[in-house]
């Protein structure tokens, strides 16, 4: 019985991943997939809609009369562009300008990149056009003909989509099948819990006592330290940035604040396995509940921060929106990818302790992938692509949206959240089930 | 039809990995990894001991220092999990086998009171409608207010006892707690014992005063080097345990 469920979990997980592959990363040049994904298959051009301007067609092809000698190709809507296929002959394709027009008819030039792939010329661009304008020759007297064409809608967003979903899948999967075999277990685990709900709640109002003890200020620190990093750097930063000053306080206090739940969330939950030695080597508690405990602490703080927030869009004038009302979505969010991570942490950290400190470097390298200071938009495209796999960019762009510039967050925002904290949350309890009868060894 | 099963313990063995030197780094770890040099001392505290205990029944364990029985009863109740077997429990556990868990020194009677009811489950209005009950059974009400790292090794034991058999459970666990308070002290936990045996509470108890398993308990398991030695019937059980001190 339980074989034959392992057996099951690690086939569909093996499915999950091989799709997720499949369709996620490998590029197709057959219709096949893009029919699965109709609405961005391949788009065919009629040739005859191709605007030839300064060529000469007396001959057997066209030939530029002068430098500038375009050809204009229109597509039938504004569409996310990932290459242009060519079927022709050139000369010299490697020295064209490509100039783009987007939905809003704005021209720009963007870089694109030739190469020759059999008898086709693929041409690499990556923008939203709705018209491009080739200037293929720098010469007068060079040929250009085209017999057929065709655009590659940008399909990265849905492969991405695609292969984080069959990840999360696959977790999922993972840690059900887990939990099934393991249900007696699990039964005893939520009832205790349900039992100890007093404890956690007491560990966390004794955890905020504790905080605060000997404090003058107390409570009230977990608003002014906010307050007091954003008076600092607007001063320094909002300048650098262009920004005016107070956007700059808006934007970097809601990155602040969630970023700081993250690091007091995880930082806290990972000693928590070790501080609660004394209680787990006595009685039986679940061991979940002490980090659990923790990022409830952490919530705690997070939430007291929020009244920096709303002091400081008063003053600066932010206009509420009605999604402002949807702020405590991405907290939950994140309360739930801290969970997972903090899972993941405190058994590390209870089996080495040097993960402690490797956590610390950690969260340095962190914080500058998350867009909490400088803003997004000075990121080069590459870099940008590589901050958005940080799971922390899009739970703080979400929380930016929806309180400072009154975005309503759109299906996919939602599902990239949900996606990532499932996916650490699944993680977190798999690695923490499989390790916590071995805590009490190691504490 | 057969008779509800308090506790089920099957086949249960339980073994301590013992690495020759403590290892809680990760370079050390990998260095020994690959030099292969993780050694464990295996030591077997318990191996194979099955016991079965009907709803209401009071059964003791006997056995020489570090035989295995306190290890045996953090099995049961959930501090340890068995190697290899399995351990069946019915209903709510009260575990006496170290008192005050959860217990914070520097804080006062009154500040611990909460803080351990909480750490066995009691939410804070029942422990306030409980407290002089239990400052009273503890006899600390002069205490109240002080530190409980100025107590007596007695006292604190009194004051984990009175708090820990506030409710009554389906199964109560106790191990050597009852050697530390004074005859008096003593004597009054043994009554509370017995009003909850009366109760239909099962007991698994564990003691070194041969007396003391004689008088409370139906049956009797004497474990050696973590093996059962013998199983049964109080008298018999006891008498043969008393033996090998004198041969
Ligand atoms: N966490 C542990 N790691 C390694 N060995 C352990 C651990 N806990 C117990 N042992 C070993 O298991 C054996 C049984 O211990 P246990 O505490 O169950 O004995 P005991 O019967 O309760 O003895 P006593 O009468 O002294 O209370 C001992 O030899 C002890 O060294
Ligand atoms: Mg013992």
């Amino acid at each position: 019985m339980k074989k034959g469920l392992k057996l099951i979990s690690v086939i569909a997980v093996i499915l999950c991943v091989v799709c997720g592959v499949f369709f996620g990363l490998i590029r197709f040049n057959t219709d096949t997939i893009d029919n699965l994904f109709k609405h961005r298959a391949t788009q065919k051009i009629d040739l005859s809609t191709v605007v030839w301007t300064g060529w000469d067609f007396s001959g057997e092809q066209p030939v530029a009369m002068d430098a500038d000698a375009s050809v204009t190709i229109t597509l039938d809507e504004a569409v996310e562009v990932n290459n242009l296929l060519l079927n022709g002959s050139f000369q010299r394709l490697n020295s064209m300008k490509v100039y783009v027009t987007d939905g809003n008819g704005a021209e720009t030039e963007i870089e694109a990149k030739a190469t020759q792939k059999n008898e086709d010329y693929l041409l690499t661009i990556r923008a939203e056009a709705k018209q491009i304008r080739i200037l293929p020759v720098e010469e007068e007297g060079e040929s250009f003909s085209l017999s057929e064409a065709s655009v590659n809608p940008k399909r990265v967003h849905v492969n991405s989509y695609v292969l984080l979903v069959s990840v999360v899948a696959a977790a999922v999967l993972l840690v059900s099948i887990d939990l099934i075999v393991d249900r007696a277990e699990i039964v005893r685990e939520l009832r205790t819990t349900i039992r100890y709900r007093h404890l956690i709640l007491d560990l966390v109002s004794k955890d905020i006592k504790t905080k605060y003890r000997r404090s003058v200020l107390g409570l009230l620190w977990s608003v002014l330290n906010p307050l007091l990093m954003m008076l600092v750097l607007t001063a320094v930063f909002s300048t650098i940035f262009n920004f005016r000053t107070g956007d700059f306080s808006v934007y970097y206090l809601t990155g602040y604040l969630m970023f700081n739940f993250v690091t007091e969330a995880t930082t806290f939950s990972m000693t928590s396995i070790i501080g609660a030695a004394g209680l787990i080597k006595k009685v039986y508690i679940p061991k979940f509940v002490f980090p659990l405990e923790k990022c409830l602490f952490a919530l705690v703080n997070m939430l007291f921060s929020l009244i920096a927030a709303v002091i400081v869009f008063f003053v600066v004038g932010v206009q509420p929106h009605w999604v402002i009302l949807l702020f405590p979505l991405p907290i939950l969010y994140l309360f739930v990818f801290n969970f997972g991570v903090s899972l993941i942490l405190a058994t590390l950290n209870t089996f080495f302790r040097d993960v402690g400190y490797l956590y610390n470097v950690f969260i340095t390298i962190w914080m500058y992938l998350t867009p909490i200071i400088y803003p997004v938009e000075i990121l080069p495209s590459w870099l940008l692509q590589i901050v958005k796999l940080n799971p922390l960019y899009h739970y703080v762009q979400y929380f930016r949206n929806v309180t400072v510039y009154g975005v309503v967050p759109s299906l996919k925002d939602n599902l990239i959240c949900i996606a990532f904290s499932l996916l650490f949350l699944m993680i977190g309890i798999r690695v923490f089930r499989k390790k916590q009868d071995k805590f009490i060894f190691y504490i | 039809m057969k008779e509800q099963l308090a506790v089920d313990i099957e086949h249960v063995t339980m073994r301590f990995n013992m690495p020759k030197e403590k290892i809680d780094n990760i370079k050390e770890y990998f260095i020994k990894l690959l030099k292969r040099q993780i050694r464990y001392e295996e030591f077997t505290a318990l191996s194979d001991v099955s016991l079965q205990v009907k709803s209401g029944e009071v059964v003791g364990i006997i056995g020489l220092n570090g035989s295995g029985k306190s290890t045996l009863l953090k099995i049961i109740s959930g501090i340890l999990k068995p190697c290899e077997g399995s351990v069946r429990t019915h209903g709510t556990i009260s575990p006496l086998i170290e008192l005050g868990a959860g217990f914070d020194y520097e804080l006062t009677t009154k500040e611990n009171i909460f803080l351990n009811g909480a750490v066995l489950g009691f939410d804070h209005a029942f422990l306030k409608e409980k407290y002089d009950e239990i400052l009273d059974f503890a006899e600390l009400r002069d205490f109240e207010n002080v530190a409980i790292k100025n107590f007596s090794s007695g006292m604190v034991a009194r004051l984990g006892f009175a708090i820990a058999t506030l409710v009554k459970p389906d199964i109560l666990i106790v191990d050597e707690i009852l050697s530390v308070g004074d005859f008096l002290f003593q004597q009054k936990c043994e009554k509370r014992i017995s009003e909850m045996m009366g109760g239909g509470t099962t007991v698994l108890i564990v003691s070194h005063s041969i007396d003391q398993i004689e008088r409370l308990c139906n049956r009797v398991i004497w474990l050696e080097h973590g093996k059962t030695q013998m199983i049964g019937e109080t008298r018999a059980v006891c008498e043969q345990y008393k033996q090998t001190g004198r041969s």
